[in-house]
């Protein structure tokens, strides 16, 4: 009781800090951004956040998170408005939305089924940020008995359960993971700095930098892709009554707390993103609703499910990022890489030694729904025209922005370079059926893999028996073989999809 | 199961390239192995174990996807149908500009790929391409260089 407590004074100390008038423009305009982002087919909460971490480089620590954390909750959102509103889900992660919310708008009921797409969106991303306050110091503890074997079997396990989660194909997600672990040996190794896979090329004695690798794997596909599409329809329904009714979200509360709760434990676990927890959520409802018949022709407790889950997924993602520095989405794996730019080391010590860092992160959340609540339904209306700015306008627009952010983290064209090869790289994979979160989560796990194996083996004279006695080890390895043959047996079952059929994609929200 | 000609293609591709990287692993672990450094700790080991497993890997989806086959090669996935016409021209329109930014001023080079490629990728109106062009160029250049201090290409 007294550490419940204790963490919610914190909580309000560091909500009160992130009131400033600065910070909380900052995340009202982010949110705006975001849901903008997010309304936008083709543009994802995934590029635009990977694109603002090298705009944002140089800002104080706590505005850039304030900025970053403001557009996945925005962009996350913002797609139900259009596929509400265009049967076009702006983002993977508002697919399931499609279905029941534009059956209401072509009924007349556009504003109604924004209205509960928005109140259900700020209800998950609350329940996600409290299960984030309540779940990460526990899980934070769990981690401070890790030492090199778990650090390592804990990189190898993100790698394996993205990649089984991220591709239509494990073999495919697998492949991705090890490339990213493969990106991530390049340069001088920490340990005896010995320059690996360079090639005499000095500009790569630092490695591979992430977030040109991160924008030309997430944005640039996008871009590509989006111009190679012909522009989209604007069929763009009547908003009127947008203000959500409590009657009828009250009717809808038991499928709220399910979906909140399915969403929170999908995004913790890595890989599995915003997108699988719509989808998971939409069904879950659909087999426990007492009208199951209204599903597929305009029902709004399916809409509900799936906005309510794919939110929640934001506070989930960032339990194991904050707590075992390992992403549980594509979006937070971005995040991920934000930290490391501004020295903050997440991870078991993190509540430790910034503590009110963590609270921090809790407090923009919770700031970030209700401006997404506000900004939501004041958008409603506007958002309709912005739709009709044409893709061939806005993505060389977007790549000048992309290039900028390359460039601006160490003003090196060569970090533009890389950027461009990671973006073509990852189009062409993108093509092939394989996803990028695996390659990015990869390329930023690849240093704790490499480091902890050789620090565990050297103190144990390389013996692997430490695997065996050490509990946690013990279950780490027991849970990477299990999700290595439950997805193989899974794959044998069920055949995997094409090489251009669609991945889940749900990484990329 | 839709199988295609270029998974097999990109299974051996990664073998391949892998196998490469193996071979390096192998000499830098070899040549920093000694007495005092066990060959477990030597900067080639975990390249050597990834490389290896990303063999593995390959050889497994070429395998899976030629057994999938039963012979039969599908059009899907073939060199021309690689990049569409349209995202070859972003591609190579995106790659152009990289290369020109070394060459010429971040102005110049960024209205020029945008009023080309706007010009091309909406081709209805000039006019929309020139002004889209003028605003985003000065934007971008004002709200990074002159607002945020942040240096341009």
């Amino acid at each position: 009781m007294h550490q419940v407590l204790e963490a919610l004074a914190f909580f309000a100390r560091e909500f009160v800090h992130i009131l400033s008038p600065p910070l909380l423009l900052a995340s009202g305009l982010s949110v705006l951004a975001g849901i903008m982002v997010g309304a936008l087919p083709g543009l994802t909460a995934t590029l635009a956040v990977s694109l603002l971490v090298g705009i944002t480089y140089s800002f104080d620590t706590t505005l850039a998170l304030v900025i970053l954390i403001g557009v996945y909750v925005g962009g996350v959102y913002g797609g139900s408005q259009t596929a509400i509103l265009l049967n076009i889900p702006g983002t993977p992660a508002s697919a399931a939305s499609a279905i029941e919310g534009n059956l209401l708008a072509r009924r007349g009921l556009a504003g109604q089924a924004i209205g509960i797409a928005t109140l259900s969106s700020f209800v998950g991303t609350l329940f996600g940020a409290l299960m984030l306050l309540v779940a990460s110091p526990l899980l934070g503890s769990i981690a401070l008995r890790f030492g090199s074997w778990e650090f390592f079997l804990l990189a190898v396990f993100g790698v394996l359960v993205c990649g089984s989660l991220a591709a239509g194909n494990p073999i495919k997600g697998w492949i991705g993971g090890f490339l990213g672990l493969s990106f991530a040996m390049i340069g001088m190794d920490a340990m005896q700095a010995f320059p690996r896979f360079t090639f005499g090329n000095i500009q790569l004695n630092g490695g591979i930098s992430l977030i040109p690798a991160m924008i030309g794997l997430f944005a640039i596909p996008e871009i590509i892709d989006s111009l190679a599409r012909k522009d989209r329809p604007a069929i763009i329904h009547k908003v009127v009554g947008v203000l959500p009714r409590w009657k009828a979200f009250k009717r809808h509360l038991p499928t709220t707390f399910r979906s909140a709760s399915i969403g929170t434990a999908i995004g913790i676990v890595p890989g599995a993103g915003e997108d699988i927890a719509a989808w998971v959520s939409y069904a879950n409802a659909k087999r426990f609703s007492k009208e199951p018949e209204l599903y597929g022709t305009g029902s709004e407790e399916g809409l509900v499910a799936s906005e309510v889950a794919n939110n929640a997924c934001i506070g989930g993602a960032l339990v194991p990022l904050l707590t075992l520095a390992i992403p549980g989405g594509s979006v937070s794996a971005v995040i991920l890489g934000a930290l490391f730019i501004h020295n903050v080391r997440p991870g078991p010590l993190l509540f430790t030694e910034q503590p009110q860092f963590f609270y921090q992160i809790v407090a923009m959340l919770v700031i970030a729904a209700g401006f997404m609540l506000v900004g939501g339904l004041a958008a409603a209306r506007v958002l309709p025209r912005l739709l009709q700015v044409p893709v061939g306008v806005l993505m060389p627009v977007i790549t000048v922005l992309c290039i900028v952010g390359a460039f601006a983290v160490s003003s090196r064209m060569f970090d533009v370079y890389l950027m461009f090869a990671f973006g073509l790289l990852g189009y062409f994979l993108k093509r092939y059926g394989y996803t990028p979160a695996p390659i990015v989560l990869g390329l930023i796990l690849g240093p704790m893999a490499d480091e902890n194996l050789r620090r565990a083996l050297f103190l144990s004279d390389g013996s692997l028996m430490p695997i065996l006695t050490r509990p946690i080890s013990l279950i780490l390895t027991a849970v990477i073989l299990v999700t290595i043959l439950g997805s193989l047996i899974q794959m044998v079952r069920r055949p995997p999809s094409g090489p251009t059929g669609s991945p889940s994609s749900g990484v990329n929200p | 199961m839709q199988a295609s000609k270029a998974d097999i293609i990109f299974g051996f591709v990664i073998a391949a390239v892998a196998g490469m990287m193996f071979w390096q692993s192998l000499a830098i672990a070899t040549r920093f192995a000694n007495r005092f450094t066990p060959f477990y700790f030597t900067p080639g080991f975990v390249p050597l174990l990834l490389s290896g497993t990303l063999i593995v890997l390959g050889l497994t989806l070429v395998a899976l996807k030629r057994a999938a086959f039963r012979g039969s090669w599908q059009p899907r996935g073939s060199a021309g149908d690689l990049l569409a016409a349209r995202g070859l021209w972003a591609a190579v329109m995106i790659g152009g500009y990289v290369f020109l930014l070394p060459h010429m001023h971040f102005l110049v080079a960024t209205a020029l790929f945008l009023f080309l490629s706007t010009s091309v990728f909406y081709p209805k109106r000039v006019l929309v391409s020139a002004l889209v062009t003028i605003v985003a160029t000065f934007g971008i250049y004002l709200v990074f260089a002159r607002i945020f201090f942040l240096s341009l290409p």
